[in-house]
């Protein structure tokens, strides 16, 4: 096959996106990221369908032969707990003609039938039946063919959090998350039995880039100005309705900069942040368990459970305590369109007060009915058309806290014994936005990968 | 009183709540519910099936007390929330109405709505079913409103000026 034919890839030279000079107090990302649909198919070509991708949560399919659809990329999955017990994620894919197997969000199912022809697949994706077979007059090599479902190269689970790689050729998943799993534990460690999913979906779509909703998570600049409107509510709550009414986070904390915070970056793009010495920590759904989790792993990390803290897993998986506790999935539609799907998951056996406390919360802020989100997601779209000037290369927004990374830990987590690759430690009023440069220079690294990678490919 | 005079008068302030909220009369539309009244809308678990228990599962809205709309009211009036500014234009439809329970002082009322909607140049909608309890206070008032929202993969916002 002629190469020119078969490869009509424009070359990219990536460097040109992300502006590090870190010495000249300089991080910039190219506005072409936001806006250019061909470095969108890249970036789902390139990272999204070269990582690991969040697929579910174990609670979500709990009995044998549950399912749930979703996307690795822009690839169509089934996640099920096959009648063996063991989860496995496959295309969603017949691999008769292609109609997708699964067309409802979740269920349970025995076997899933093609409507089209009827070729018939057990919960573990074995081809149980080609329609007519006998009579169909196929060849030898057909019948040497597997026809059963495609499986995902790869499916790890870390503590319930199931993720799953289109290709094998990634870390260990245990490596991949490395030490933001110090963040993931303190929500899964609140209760002896880990996490449930809390039913009900309260998804969204907005019209901007998947950047957008991953950096907004990791920012604490915009609370005050854009959550202004959530924050009056809050106080007139106190003042209007008494103390015993909806309470919520008091957005106090970033205005007095009483509290103090780390960012962290971590290997493999995933940024974090946490808030320490925070004030209300008795308003939090989880002090209702604090004593027990006290006894159980000591006051630091109690605490820790229940400070405001955010773990980004880079590409796709944002995990938010600010009001409550939110895990969101971003899944990527278009290089201006973003679907986000939301997920409650709380500490089994918490008390009922304190979970209906937490539902409240979680939809006073989170929701996209609530009083905040919408403010998010609205800026977003405004953002996305803003960002459409394109005699601009550049925006201004990475440069908060920039004098202040370090390379490597900080005090914080030497003393709880994790191991960041930067850090930024100071008052909550830094609300840094150097806790970016991780991401993207992960970011960088996965584009450059997998174009160097496809050359190679295509030079076989 | 005869069924067909309650179904006109439950009629009517289903008709007039929707046309308070498309011309922005926050406190006509206000007026319209009872201090203790709650306005939920549940969420979807799977295509057919809702959420049951809103203290147990996430709703897409759940507003308990007459505070809680008040507090929307502030919100959208304040200007401080991009979500609310500018407001969309919105449209309320509400037919199909049928009493399904009736008393001198209670009425439980079932409708269909759509609420189209434009904002941003395009054109949106939310449909669905409304059940709303009414009960007598000088009136008819709005003690409860259930919302079964049809499309909830929400595009931006979802609040109560929209459903």
């Amino acid at each position: 096959m002629d190469a020119r034919v078969s490869d009509q890839r424009v070359l990219r030279d990536f460097d040109q996106y992300v502006d590090e000079r870190l010495d000249d107090g300089i991080f910039r990302v190219h506005l072409d990221t936001f806006r250019d649909p061909e470095l969108f198919d890249l970036e789902m070509e390139y990272i999204f369908e070269k990582t690991w991708i969040f697929v579910a949560h174990d609670s979500q399919i709990p009995e044998l032969n549950d399912f749930i659809t979703t996307q690795v990329g822009r690839q169509p999955v089934i996640m099920q707990r096959g009648d063996d017990g063991q989860v496995r994620a496959f295309l969603n894919h017949c691999t008769h003609r292609g109609p997708k197997l699964c067309s409802t969000q979740r269920g349970n199912a025995v076997r899933h039938q093609c409507l089209y022809h009827g070729w018939m697949f057990d919960s573990k994706g074995n081809c149980l039946q080609v329609t007519d077979e006998a009579s169909g007059g196929y060849s030898e090599a057909f019948k040497a063919m597997s026809h059963d479902l495609h499986q995902i190269a790869r499916l790890e689970s870390y503590r319930g959090f199931y993720f799953a790689s289109l290709t094998a050729e990634v870390p260990s998943l245990d490596e991949f998350l490395g030490d933001i799993r110090f963040f993931i534990d303190a929500w899964v460690d609140q209760s002896p039995e880990g996490l449930e999913w809390v039913k009900g979906d309260a998804n969204f779509t907005y019209d901007g880039n998947w950047k957008m909703v991953f950096e907004n998570c990791l920012d604490l600049y915009h609370a005050k100005t854009l959550h202004a409107s959530f924050g009056n509510a809050v106080m007139n709550r106190f003042k209007n309705m008494g103390e015993d009414e909806r309470k919520s986070i008091n957005l106090d904390d970033f205005i007095n900069a009483t509290a103090e915070v780390s960012y962290y970056n971590f290997n493999h793009g995933h940024g974090a942040l946490w808030i320490q010495n925070q004030s209300q920590q008795e308003d939090r759904p989880s002090y209702a368990m604090f004593q027990e989790m006290e006894k159980r792993v000591g006051r630091e990390r109690a605490e820790l459970m229940l400070s405001g803290k955010v773990a980004a897993v880079f590409p796709s998986i944002l995990f938010v305590e600010s009001a409550t506790f939110q895990m969101r999935m971003i899944r990527p539609v278009s290089v201006d369109k973003t679907e986000v799907y939301a997920f409650c998951l709380a500490p089994k056996g918490e008390p009922d007060d304190a979970r209906a406390l937490r539902i409240r919360q979680y939809e006073d802020f989170f929701s996209t009915s609530g009083l905040a989100t919408p403010d998010d997601t609205t800026t977003y779209r405004a953002a996305q058309e803003g960002d459409q000037a394109r005699v601009l290369k550049w925006n201004q927004g990475y440069h908060r806290g920039i004098e202040l990374v370090q390379e490597g830990p900080d005090e914080k987590a030497k003393q709880m014994g994790f191991n960041p690759t930067l850090s930024i430690h100071g008052s909550i009023a830094i609300q840094g936005e150097a806790v970016y440069i991780g991401p993207y220079r992960e970011w960088l690294k996965k584009m450059k990968a997998g174009q160097d990678a496809a050359l190679a490919g295509s030079a076989e | 009183m005869e069924n067909s005079e309650l179904l006109q008068q439950a009629a009517e302030v289903l008709y007039r709540e929707g046309l308070t909220l498309d011309q922005q009369d926050w406190a006509g539309w206000l007026s319209f519910f009872t201090e203790d009244c709650q306005v939920w809308a549940p969420s979807w678990v799977t295509e057919h099936e809702q959420i049951t228990n809103p203290e147990r599962e996430i709703s897409l809205l759940f507003l308990n007390g007459k505070n809680y709309l008040q507090e929307r009211v502030d919100r959208i009036c304040r200007g401080a929330s991009p979500a609310s500014v500018p407001l969309p234009r919105t449209c309320h439809f509400v037919s199909n109405i049928l009493l399904e329970h009736s008393s001198d002082d209670r009425l439980e009322v079932q409708s269909a709505f759509r609420v189209d909607y434009y904002h941003h140049k395009k054109t949106f909608a939310f449909f669905g079913h409304y059940r709303h309890t009414l009960v007598q206070q000088d009136g008819w008032k709005i003690q409860h409103k259930k919302v079964t929202v049809m499309n909830d993969f929400v595009s931006e916002v979802l609040d109560v000026y929209l459903i």
